[in-house]
């Protein structure tokens, strides 16, 4: 048990035990390219708000947290690469075809959505959220979440109908 | 649901489920980076919570000045005499949270009331989590029998509100609210007109969600730069760009307060922007979200060939016209903009 924990409040460690998966999947279906990392950061910041017991609803505080964390590391990571340009090695074509096959069809067209929308989307159909938790996820209006779910949904209709 | 909706729903899962998640080497690593914290006495805790704005401040302080004067002398800015720092791949920093101690005497003149939502109530035991989101320096509980008061106050200790608590069946409810505002009750301590902005304007950012959202196309252009209180009656600062965006343009407003126009207004055709700030809805942690500090209203026009002379805006209340300007947009194009003057609700104390 965590020092300074509210008694009666689940043990940080039960909480990580009950929602680290959970979140790492958020994480990953988000476009973090080391879940489990951001995860990680995640609870060592929510420790210090859990310990001195400010935090209400902690699955809400904790979906926030994951949710920034994922934006500020796209953030640097978008930032790091105008600053330089990378060669890289490309895998050999039949294994990037295969890699390709192996994503569902509108996972890979939400991975092209502006972020705003791709997590709005996860928040709905993956974590099942109402409109108003996301909005409290994403730190907007609830007019503004209705907007993300539906201009996401809408824009991947598109694309299935555009495959079609 | 509709068929996209639950294909992406059943897709969704198949590709969470098909990452593999390490918990207990996730848990050794989150254990050893809290086990410090972990282990202190509640006493040290609590003071380290009461210094740890003023270590950090201190310690900002101290590397600033010893960053400026190695610089000075034309050196690899590090320390003297210190081997450069190891790598790490991240640290994590405890944030700087409100402090409770006892909050002198108003820090403004000016100065008004708003009212909470009903059923919001405070925990006097630790700090409001509003105080905690907005970063509030300083908060103290005043409580006596039934009522009491909840004060915030900025750095230097000075009363900044002044929140009405009232008891009810062990739990305290949050009441009225004065606050400190701008002169003659508007949101700006120096409200000035659109284009005349003053001071520094804080940077068009590229990287905040709008921008990401909508991009920007063109040069954005300055509009407005100006001071406000917030619901806490804290100082901030905003200001407000148009930016060329695909299809016409767009208003961003720097720092993002939470919500963001994701529309984009067409040449040839009316458009504004709301200069909500502080919208964020009153919720657990923010009793007076959306309260009535709202900036002017701001009405536009983006042309290129028409000679626009009669957008303007005049109060009903008290007959003042609202300024209007006129900007060169790229694209050899004009923007006119006009201010819609909101009335004042505020009362000076």
């Amino acid at each position: 048990m965590a020092a300074g924990a509210v008694p009666g409040d689940p043990s940080f460690e039960e909480l990580f035990r009950i929602h680290a998966g959970r979140l790492a999947r958020l994480a990953h279906l988000l476009g973090a390219d080391d879940a489990e990392d951001v995860v990680q950061e995640a609870f060592c910041r929510f420790f210090v708000v859990y310990r001195d017991g400010q935090v209400g609803n902690l699955v809400a505080y904790l979906n926030r947290m994951v949710v920034n964390e994922v934006r500020t590391r796209q953030r640097r990571t978008k930032l790091a690469d105008r600053k330089r340009l990378h060669l890289v090695a490309a895998p050999p074509a039949n294994e990037q075809i295969e890699r390709n096959e192996s994503i569902h069809e509108l996972v890979r067209a939400l991975r092209d959505l502006p972020p705003r929308q791709r997590e709005a989307l996860v928040l709905r159909y993956w974590l099942d959220l109402p409109l108003a938790e996301i909005a409290v996820a994403m730190q907007v209006r609830l007019g503004t979440a209705k907007s993300l779910v539906s201009r996401g949904v809408a824009r991947l209709g598109q694309q299935l109908e555009d495959h079609r | 649901m509709n068929e996209t909706e639950t294909r992406l729903t059943d897709e969704l899962e198949r590709e969470a489920a098909a990452l593999e998640v390490d918990l207990d080497r996730m848990w050794s690593v989150v254990q050893e980076r809290t086990k410090p914290a972990a282990t202190e006495t509640p006493a040290a805790r609590r003071w380290r919570h009461r210094v740890t704005p003023y270590l950090a401040a201190a310690s900002v302080a101290a590397v600033v000045v010893t960053v400026a004067v190695v610089n000075n002398g034309d050196h690899e800015p590090l320390p003297a005499g210190q081997a450069p720092p190891a790598v790490t791949k991240k640290t994590t920093k405890a944030p700087a949270g409100p402090v409770d101690q006892p909050v002198a005497d108003w820090a403004c003149r000016d100065r008004t009331a708003i009212q909470p939502k009903p059923g919001i109530f405070v925990d006097p035991r630790k700090a409001p989590e509003e105080a905690v989101e907005r970063e509030v320096p300083r908060f103290h509980f005043t409580l006596s029998g039934t009522t009491g008061v909840l004060d915030y106050g900025d750095a230097s200790g000075r009363r900044i509100s002044r929140t009405e608590l009232t008891e009810t069946g062990g739990r305290w409810r949050v009441g009225a609210r004065t606050v400190c505002t701008g002169a003659g009750g508007r949101p700006s301590t120096d409200p000035v007109a659109l284009g005349k902005y003053t001071g520094k304007p804080l940077p068009f950012d590229p990287g905040t969600a709008q921008l990401r959202d909508v991009p920007a196309t063109g040069t954005p252009l300055l509009l407005d730069d100006r001071s406000y209180f917030d619901s806490t009656g804290m100082l901030r600062q905003t200001t407000l760009y148009a930016y060329p965006a695909k299809g016409g343009y767009s208003f961003a407003r720097i720092p993002e307060t939470g919500s963001y126009d994701l529309s984009v207004t067409h040449e040839d055709q009316l458009g504004g922007d709301s200069a909500l700030v502080d919208s964020r809805g009153p919720d657990a942690t923010n009793p007076f979200g959306a309260h009535a500090f709202t900036l002017d209203l701001i009405i536009s026009y983006l042309t290129k060939d028409a000679d626009v002379t009669g957008l303007s805006s005049i109060s009903a209340s008290d007959h003042r016209k609202g300024p209007a300007q006129k900007f060169d947009f790229p694209g050899g194009r004009t923007l006119y903009t006009v201010l819609a003057r909101r009335s004042s609700t505020a009362t000076r104390r």
